[in-house]
C-alpha cells in the first residue's frame, strides 16, 4: 500500500515536471532536457554599451552585462537553448551568443534592412528573420546563408515558429505615415491585416494567411501550438487565433476606465505572454502603465487582474515555470518582476537612464562546459 | 502731397490687413478648443525646463471619423525662456504621434549629447518606446526617429493674474491620441 502510494506520488511529481517543461521557452513551449540554469536576457534598445543584461533568475541577480550590436531587437533561441540569436536593428546584423558561456560566437551581416523580432525552428536550423522593409529572410544556421526570401507586404516585424517546427507564422505590422519614412527596398507597401503562414517543411512556402482585421502586433503561441494570442492595432486587448482553422475565434478586451478609454481610442496592447501552465495570458497597456492578466481557460478570456508596473510597459516574458512575469518598461528604464500567483510585484531592476530595456528572453540554459556545434 | 499720404495710408492698411489675416489664420489653423481651459499657476513654471504635467479634455470635431468622441490628453507645460508672456512657455502633448507611447523631457547633458551626436543646444523630448527625438525649444518639433511629425501642441492662451490658461490643442491630436 505504501509502495503504491509512493509510486502514485512519484508519478504525479513526474507529470507535474512534464507540465512545467511543456510551457517553457520564449514561445511558451520548449526547453532542453537535463540540468539547466535559468537566465533572463534583457536587451537595452537604446544602450550603446552593456546593452545586453543577463540575470540569474533563481537569485534575481545580474550576472553579466555584454555589449552587442546597437539597437538589439529580435531574440530567438532553439529548443537546446544553448545559443541565442539577437538582431541589431541599426546595423542589419544578427549576433550569435553562446548562452552557456555568455560569449559572442559570431556576427552575421546581410540580415536585411532593420531586422526585427525573429524566431527559430526547434532544431535550431532555420532562423526566420524579418526586415522592416517588408520581408523575411530564412537563414540556414548550418550553411550560414539565407536560403529563402518571403515578401509579405507590410512591415516584417514579429515571428512565431510552432513547437513541431512545421509552420512559421509571420506577423507584418500595418504601419502608417511614420513607418514609410523608414528604409524600403522599393518593395510594394500595403497594410496587410493578416498573418502569413509558411510551411517550413515545404521549402519555406507560403501556404496560407489568417485575416485578423487590423495590423498584427506581438503574438505568442500556446504550448500545444493550437492557439495564438495576439495583440492587434486599434484594440486594447488581444485576439485568440485557432491555428488549425486559421481564423480568429475570440477577443479579450481590457477593462478600462472611461478616462483610459478616452485616452487610448486608437491604441493597442503591446507585449503578450502565457503563464500559469497555459491558463493565463498577460498583456501590457503601454499607455496606462499597466499589465493585465486573463484567464484563457474560458471563452472569451476573462480578465482576472490589472497590475500597475513601470512606465510604458512594452514587452513581457514568463519564467520557465510560468509563475513569474518579467515586464520591460523602457519609458522608465525598468524591468518589473511580477508573481503570477499573487499578481503582486516581487522586485524591479533599474537600468541607467536612457538605456530603454525592451525585448527579453528567458532561457533554460544547459549546464555544461562545451558549447554546441550549432 | 495727397498722393504721398494716400500711398502711406494704403501701405499701412495693407500691412495691417496682412498681419490681421495671418493672426486670424493662425488662430483657427488646425486647433480645437479644449472642453475646459487648463489653468496652471505661473509660479510652478518659474524654472526653465521644469515640466508641469496636466490633463486636458476635448471633443473630436464634427468632420472627424468619429465625431463627438471625448478625448483625454496628457500634456506638460514648461518654460523655455525668461519672461512673463505666453511666448516664453510651451505646452505639449506627451503622447508620441508615432505609436502613442509617452515622451519625456531629457535635460541630462550626457544623454543629450548621445541623442544628437553632440549637437544638442537645449533639452529634448524622447519617446520611451521607439526613441524619436523632439525639440523642446522649438515647441516639440521633430528632430529624429520614426515619428512622422513633431509633438502635438497646446495653445497657451493667456497669462493673467499669475495663471497660465491653456485653451486649445492641435486638431490632429484628437484623431491620433
Amino acid at each position: 500500500m505504501t509502495f503504491r502510494r509512493y509510486t502514485f506520488v512519484l508519478a504525479l511529481a513526474l507529470l507535474a515536471t512534464f507540465t512545467v517543461k511543456a510551457q517553457n521557452g520564449q514561445n511558451g513551449y520548449w526547453a532542453p532536457t537535463g540540468q539547466t540554469h535559468e537566465k533572463l536576457y534583457i536587451n537595452s534598445g537604446d544602450g550603446d554599451v552593456n546593452n545586453l543584461t543577463i540575470v540569474d533568475v533563481p537569485t534575481m541577480k545580474i550576472i553579466k552585462k555584454m555589449t552587442i550590436a546597437k539597437h538589439p531587437h529580435g531574440v530567438a533561441s532553439p529548443k537546446s537553448q544553448d545559443v541565442l540569436y539577437i538582431a541589431s536593428e541599426t546595423e542589419g546584423t544578427v549576433t550569435k551568443i553562446d548562452t552557456v558561456r555568455d560569449e559572442i560566437v559570431e556576427v552575421y551581416g546581410g540580415m536585411g534592412v532593420e531586422p526585427q523580432e525573429s524566431d527559430i525552428t526547434p532544431d535550431g536550423r532555420f532562423l526566420y528573420q524579418p526586415s522592416y522593409a517588408g520581408y523575411w529572410n530564412v537563414f540556414d544556421t548550418q550553411k550560414k546563408e539565407i536560403v529563402a526570401f518571403i515578401h509579405t507586404l507590410g512591415i516584417g516585424h514579429n515571428t512565431l515558429v510552432d513547437p513541431q517546427g512545421h509552420f512559421a507564422y509571420l506577423f507584418p505590422i500595418k504601419g502608417g505615415v511614420g513607418h514609410w519614412r523608414r528604409p524600403s527596398l522599393g518593395l510594394p507597401r500595403t497594410q496587410p491585416n493578416e498573418v502569413t503562414v509558411v510551411d517550413i517543411t515545404k521549402n519555406h512556402q507560403v501556404v496560407g494567411t489568417i485575416p485578423v482585421g487590423d495590423g498584427p502586433r506581438p503574438p505568442i503561441m500556446s504550448a500545444d501550438g493550437k492557439r495564438i494570442y495576439m495583440d492587434v492595432d486599434r484594440f486594447m486587448g488581444f485576439l485568440v487565433i485557432d491555428t488549425a482553422a486559421r481564423k480568429v475565434i475570440s477577443k479579450a478586451a481590457l477593462t478600462l476606465t472611461a478616462d483610459e478609454q478616452a485616452s487610448s481610442a486608437d491604441g493597442h496592447a503591446h507585449g503578450i505572454a502565457i503563464g500559469n501552465g497555459g491558463k493565463e495570458v498577460w498583456t501590457n497597456d503601454t499607455r496606462h502603465d499597466t499589465t493585465f492578466a486573463f484567464d484563457v481557460t474560458v471563452d472569451p478570456p476573462k480578465q482576472i487582474a490589472r497590475i500597475p508596473v513601470g512606465k510604458g510597459p512594452y514587452w513581457i516574458v514568463p519564467s520557465q515555470d510560468g509563475m513569474t512575469m518579467f515586464v520591460a518598461c523602457p519609458a522608465s528604464d525598468e524591468m518589473v518582476v511580477v508573481d503570477v500567483a499573487t499578481k503582486k510585484e516581487k522586485t524591479r531592476f533599474k537600468f541607467p537612464p536612457g538605456d530603454r530595456p525592451t525585448r527579453m528572453i528567458d532561457l533554460a540554459v544547459p549546464v555544461r562546459t562545451q558549447t554546441s556545434s550549432r | 502731397m495727397f498722393r504721398r499720404r494716400f500711398l502711406g495710408v494704403g501701405l499701412m492698411l495693407a500691412g495691417f490687413s496682412r498681419r490681421a489675416w495671418a493672426q486670424l489664420a493662425s488662430a483657427s489653423q488646425g486647433f480645437s478648443p479644449l472642453t475646459h481651459p487648463v489653468k496652471i499657476p505661473l509660479e510652478s513654471v518659474a524654472t526653465p525646463w521644469h515640466t508641469v504635467p496636466f490633463v486636458a479634455e476635448a471633443v473630436t470635431p464634427a468632420d472627424a471619423d468619429k465625431p463627438g468622441r471625448r478625448v483625454v490628453l496628457n500634456g506638460v507645460l514648461f518654460r523655455k525662456a525668461a519672461g512673463e508672456g505666453s511666448s516664453a512657455l510651451s505646452a505639449l502633448c506627451v503622447t508620441c504621434p508615432h505609436e502613442q507611447c509617452q515622451v519625456d523631457i531629457v535635460t541630462d547633458e550626457t544623454r543629450l549629447a548621445k541623442m544628437t551626436k553632440g549637437a544638442a543646444q537645449n533639452p529634448l523630448f524622447q519617446c520611451g518606446c521607439h526613441f524619436s527625438v523632439f525639440d523642446a525649444m522649438d515647441d516639440g518639433a521633430w528632430i529624429s526617429g520614426v515619428a512622422y511629425r513633431g509633438l502635438f501642441r497646446f495653445r497657451v492662451g493667456a497669462v493673467s493674474d499669475g495663471t497660465v490658461h491653456i485653451t486649445e490643442v492641435e486638431e490632429e491630436a484628437l484623431s491620433v491620441v
